[in-house]
């Protein structure tokens, strides 16, 4: 993440109120505004998605969805080599 | 696959209030923090099933949680819809997945998530779900799982998705 190249932009219009508290929280542990919203949101998001447990889907997503759980079984190589012998915990103490 | 034990690690077992997990740390932040922060209530709750990699001293090494989910068909009619399909898909979501920072990339993830898999694949003998859903954190692990036999949905291609047929055929491939 830390690599990664910011060259995109994002403006939104905030209370002047709320834009304050951030201000604060921000500088209460040494980061820049941008810093601590980039880092505050980014968490938020990975949350909520990684969260979501009940996708409300169009009608063309919810059939793409169920087209692929519908065919029939497809070998995926690493899939079939890794889950071929059972060992992977074998020899760990339980 | 990797000899876990002489890295001195236990085989996956359920979260308990027995494991030590405050230092975990895997290089994302939201992922430590549920671990930390939500795990063990989500686990008292029924909310999320965990399963930790551990060491002899309780230290947790690796996680992963799974739960129950639903995708639905928006404006589904009650019954069923035009072309024979329900409108809606249970499904088991691969909510957290994560290996500490000081053991990647020895297999344990691989490793890891065969487990996952096997416990989903069990679970689905008992209670039906299609397929497992997982959202990537980032492309790294969206290459982990596209590996091993995840789809990108057109929902995003963060959001993978492994039918339970692949899953079985993969387990047992001379039952085809």
């Amino acid at each position: 993440m830390a690599l990664t190249k910011k060259q995109e932009n994002f403006t939104a219009r905030i209370a002047a109120d709320e834009l304050e508290l951030i201000k604060r929280a921000a500088q209460s542990c040494g980061k820049s505004l941008s810093a601590f919203v980039i880092e505050a949101a980014t968490t938020s998001a990975q949350k909520t998605l990684m969260d979501q447990r009940f996708m409300h889907l169009d009608a063309d997503l919810f059939d793409s969805i169920s087209d692929t759980i519908s065919r029939p079984a497809q070998i995926h190589p690493e899939l079939a080599k890794l889950l071929r012998d059972g060992s992977e915990w074998a020899t760990s103490d339980r | 696959m990797g000899d876990f034990r002489s890295l001195g690690l236990f085989a996956p077992e359920p979260l308990t209030d027995g494991h030590d997990f405050r230092d975990f740390s895997c290089g994302k932040p939201s992922l430590d923090t549920w671990l930390t922060d939500m795990a063990l209530h989500n686990q008292a709750a029924n909310y999320t099933r965990t399963f930790v990699v551990r060491t002899k001293d309780m230290k947790v090494t690796a996680y992963y949680a799974l739960c129950a989910g639903m995708i639905l068909r928006k404006d589904a009619p009650k019954t069923v819809s035009a072309h024979g399909a329900p409108g809606e898909i249970p499904i088991a979501l691969l909510a957290r997945f994560a290996v500490h920072r000081d053991l990647q990339g020895r297999g344990i993830g691989k490793a890891l998530l065969a487990h996952a898999l096997r416990t989903a694949a069990s679970a689905a003998q008992a209670v039906a779900f299609r397929a497992l859903v997982v959202d990537a954190i980032d492309e790294e692990a969206a290459a982990f799982y596209r590996k091993l036999g995840f789809q990108p949905t057109k929902i995003s291609p963060m959001k993978l998705i492994l039918p339970m047929q692949d899953v079985m055929a993969a387990m047992f491939p001379d039952e085809g």
